[in-house]
């Protein structure tokens, strides 16, 4: 039996994410918490595991124990032998150079005798079909492969609660059967996620989402929809491209084919909206950096309403917002970076307004989601006449991604949206998909 | 945060700093071997932020893995001396209180002269003789001037981005 | 670049022996290279480092070990016209002695021996993988916490080697071109402020796999300990000063 009761939480600058929260749950029991970017499961996860406390917030005095053992008592390396926590970011629980190490260092740090360390590590390895990597540098793998290593060593754990956070993205159905066979052996599983996939059907014994601070059952997946406003043209642009041709080969493993990317033809206009989708490595954000000029095409020629463009004139005029909006940022504080591209005092209030920041808010602790408004309030003010947005809905809940969309929108710019979201796929758009190497 | 994890954590995150300051970010320059290396921009930062014992751990490591990963074997237990000196000496001059315009003159003037002369001495010692180990001094000058003026550069610009920094001292 | 350690992997007799007797060799040998005053002696041992290395790196191996001491030996024999001015006089210029015998067989010694010196280290980190090393140095007394500090430095360079050229591209995009020169600092600060938040991050992570940060835990890369180590050892310790009675 696992018992939370009375959590609540707060950040140092008062933001109140739980409100006396709790939850119950019986041996053998699997849940999934349901709930968009930004609600706070991470949070939760990482209040439960112990890497979040009292130095970085108001934590409350709760109880939390499971099988009748304090959690709360139990010295910080302890804990993990009672809660595991798989991230979502997996290289944010690599810290060794080595697949190996990596899943063989949880059972060392329990002074398990080396010759049993050897066999489990090696049957864990091969389960998830790690076997051929084991000595490979942690840094080179793909990102399922990353998502299988996370789930590899907190098996290595032998822990009794088991969190997983957003664990099922980047993997293929094989292996995300996989992983549900995995979950049903523990003793205790929490499934964290912002969208229902289909494989979680008929598989959890309850289901909740996080609602005014708290845990609330939920009875039905809840159904979303969206839209995106029309734009207000300005000027009318078109970029293209014409038989692009570019081959990228991988250096550090040889366990990843080169990647090979055509397009016959692309265009995208200012005002409008265009999708691009396609299998974790498919090669997206290659062809995101092509268009950008990051990447130099053996072959292919771009276009600007007709006349030749090249890579230095596209980095002017293509906004790039990369999936992770943090290595965009360098000043300290929100207001310092809105000034940098900004002169005019009343469009820096406007888009601190649309994008809900806060001016005097430091950089460097701003969560993920705050940090991705920071970084399309940047590209906002900075105008260009083209925006490519790098999976937006991975960090934001889809009312954010519909302020970010129709902001851009607002100013006249031409937009490619790449995503993997069923809602936004369905929103019919026109769009280009990646497969086999070609765009079409 | 578990303070001895917390410090294995800070030595090996920075030290690899060190590490990628020096072999990754190159300034192309005419010197001795061909380019400029920052390591003495991580390492004053490291031992001004964090400390004496910081500095030396990283300073030490940092430099002789550098050496080792760089292809310069031997000198890393030469650099494994200097630059740990370097960066306990550094930690002891910026400990306590505010870091001054003052102290950022003696972080720069420790590394001006621990490094060039500690190479000096230590090659001429045991790997060549004093007057060809003498060639390596203007070289280790500028880019220990370089690299400590902007390690010190780099101290105030990250205090005032992160201000969790205060807390990260030894 | 081998950005793991400048380990290259091979399965031969030197890669195979055991990281204390090779630590033992190298420390023995640098003894031998500083105090030997015989430079027939150094080159005959030098010899045998060389071909040692030849074989088990071939000459991608002897070029590693060359490489950085190049400039110093070109030094050496530049200057060896400054050194012992007495002696047998070999090149002149008019009434000038120029180089002595006794000059330049100085620096042939002091280019024997730098040579030795960089193919010694070069040879020891290529054939043995850091973490062995560290496993033989924590069983001579380092603490584990560092010898844990170096290793994890090592997944940390890749990591933050790709977020800096990640931070350089996504600065430059965003500036609309190129970094700039005072960009440079813009680059640097926003890499170490990324580094910053790693190292709470990653104490967390240690954490969270059960470690204290205190103490030892399992050898994960144990050495064998067999007697046939302490005979090779002693083997290791000895052989250099061998070329000393040439």
């Amino acid at each position: 039996m696992l018992s939370i009761k009375g959590l609540s939480f707060s950040y140092e600058d008062g933001e109140r994410i739980f409100d006396d929260l709790s939850l119950s749950m019986d041996e053998g029991e699997r849940i999934l918490i349901l709930s968009p970017p930004g609600s706070g499961k991470t949070t939760l996860s990482k209040i439960l595991s112990g890497a979040l406390g009292e130095d970085d917030g108001e934590l409350s005095g709760y109880s939390f124990s499971i099988d009748g053992d304090d959690v709360l008592s139990l010295c910080d390396s302890r804990r993990s032998a009672f809660v595991a926590r798989v991230s979502q970011d997996s290289s944010e629980l690599f810290v060794f150079p080595t697949l190996w190490d990596e899943v063989a260092f949880p059972m060392a740090a329990r002074k398990v005798p080396y010759d049993e360390i050897r066999m489990k590590a090696d049957e864990i390895i091969g389960y998830y079909d790690l076997g051929k990597l084991s000595e490979s540098s942690v840094m080179e793998l793909s990102g399922g492969e990353m998502r299988r290593l996370s789930l590899a060593s907190a098996d290595a754990l032998s822990s009794k609660l088991y969190i997983y956070d957003e664990s099922f993205d980047e993997l293929s159905k094989g292996y995300r059967e996989r992983v549900k066979e995995i979950i049903g052996e523990k003793k205790y599983a929490i499934v964290l996620a912002s969208r229902f996939l289909e494989c979680f059907e008929g598989f959890f014994d309850k289901m909740y989402t996080i609602s005014r601070g708290r845990l609330s059952l939920l009875s039905s997946v809840p159904k979303y929809s969206l839209s995106f406003q029309h734009a207000e043209i300005e000027e009318e642009h078109e970029l293209r491209v014409e038989n692009l041709s570019f081959s990228l080969s991988h250096e550090s493993s040889s366990f990843h084919s080169a990647l090979e990317l055509r397009v016959p033809s692309f265009s995208l206009k200012s005002g409008r909206i265009k999708l691009l989708t396609g299998e974790n490595g498919s090669g997206k954000s290659t062809f995101s950096k092509l268009l950008v000029g990051l990447y130099q095409e053996s072959t292919g020629t771009f276009s600007l309403d007709g006349v030749r463009i090249g890579s230095k004139d596209r980095k002017r005029r293509i906004s790039y917002l990369m999936q992770d909006p943090f290595p965009s940022l360098y000043l300290p504080r929100v207001r310092d970076e809105l000034e940098s591209v900004s002169s005019d005092n009343e469009r820096i209030e406007e888009a601190m307004a649309v994008f809900s920041l806060k001016g005097d808010e430091y950089v460097s602790t701003l969560s993920f989601g705050k940090a991705k408004m920071l970084q399309s309030a940047i590209y906002y003010l900075l105008r260009r006449p083209f925006v490519i947005l790098d999976e937006p809905d991975v960090a934001l809940s889809y009312a954010d991604v519909e302020k970010v969309v129709d902001a851009f929108l607002s100013t006249g710019a031409g937009i490619l949206l790449i995503t993997h979201d069923e809602n936004i796929k369905k929103m019919g758009y026109e769009g280009y998909t990646i497969s086999d190497g070609v765009l079409s | 945060m578990n303070k001895s994890t917390g410090r294995i954590s800070l030595i090996s995150v920075m030290t690899a700093l060190t590490v990628v300051f020096t072999l990754i970010i190159r300034y192309p320059v005419v010197a001795t071997n061909g380019y400029i290396s920052l390591i003495d921009a991580s390492i004053v930062f490291s031992a001004i932020a964090f400390g004496p014992v910081p500095g030396f751990l990283i300073g030490a490591l940092g430099s002789a893995l550098s050496d080792i990963i760089g292809g310069y074997a031997l000198w890393a237990v030469i650099s494994f001396v200097v630059h740990g000196l370097e960066g306990l000496l550094i930690g002891i001059v910026a400990r306590n209180g505010n870091f001054s315009a003052l102290k950022g003159v003696l972080s720069v003037l420790v590394s001006l002269i621990i490094v060039p002369l500690g190479y000096f001495l230590l090659t001429g010692l045991f790997l060549v003789d004093f007057k060809t180990s003498l060639v390596e001094v203007p070289g280790n000058l500028l880019q220990s001037g370089v690299g400590s003026v902007i390690g010190v550069v780099l101290y105030k610009i990250v205090l005032n981005s992160y201000p969790k920094l205060k807390n990260m001292r030894w | 670049m081998n950005i793991r350690s400048g380990y290259i992997y091979k399965d031969d007799f030197l890669h195979r022996l055991d990281a204390r007797a090779k630590i033992f060799f190298t420390l023995s040998s640098l003894l031998f290279l500083i105090a030997e005053s015989s430079s027939s002696s150094i080159f005959a041992f030098l010899s045998l480092i060389v071909i040692l290395t030849f074989h088990s790196l071939g000459m991608m191996g002897i070029n590693r070990a060359f490489a950085p001491v190049s400039f110093l030996l070109l030094f050496i024999f530049i200057l060896s016209p400054f050194s012992c001015r007495e002696g047998t006089p070999l090149l002149m210029l008019s009434d000038f002695v120029l180089v002595t015998k006794e000059g330049l067989s100085y620096s042939l010694h002091l280019a024997l021996r730098l040579t030795g010196i960089s193919f010694l280290f070069s040879l020891l980190f290529s054939t043995e993988r850091m973490e062995n090393l560290l496993s033989a140095l924590t069983s001579f007394g380092l603490k584990y916490p560092i010898s844990l500090s170096v290793i994890l430095s090592f997944s940390f360079v890749h990591r933050l080697s790709l977020r800096y050229s990640e931070i350089k591209d996504a600065i430059s995009l965003r500036k609309g071109g190129s970094v700039g020169r005072k960009g440079i600092l813009d680059v640097l600060s926003a890499l170490i402020v990324y580094a910053l938040k790693e190292v709470s991050s990653t104490s967390n992570a240690l954490v969270g796999k059960g470690y204290d940060g205190k103490g030892k835990v399992t050898d994960m890369h144990p050495l064998s300990s067999s007697y046939s180590v302490v005979i090779i050892s002693i083997i290791c310790i000895l052989l250099p000063w061998i070329f000393h009675l040439l």
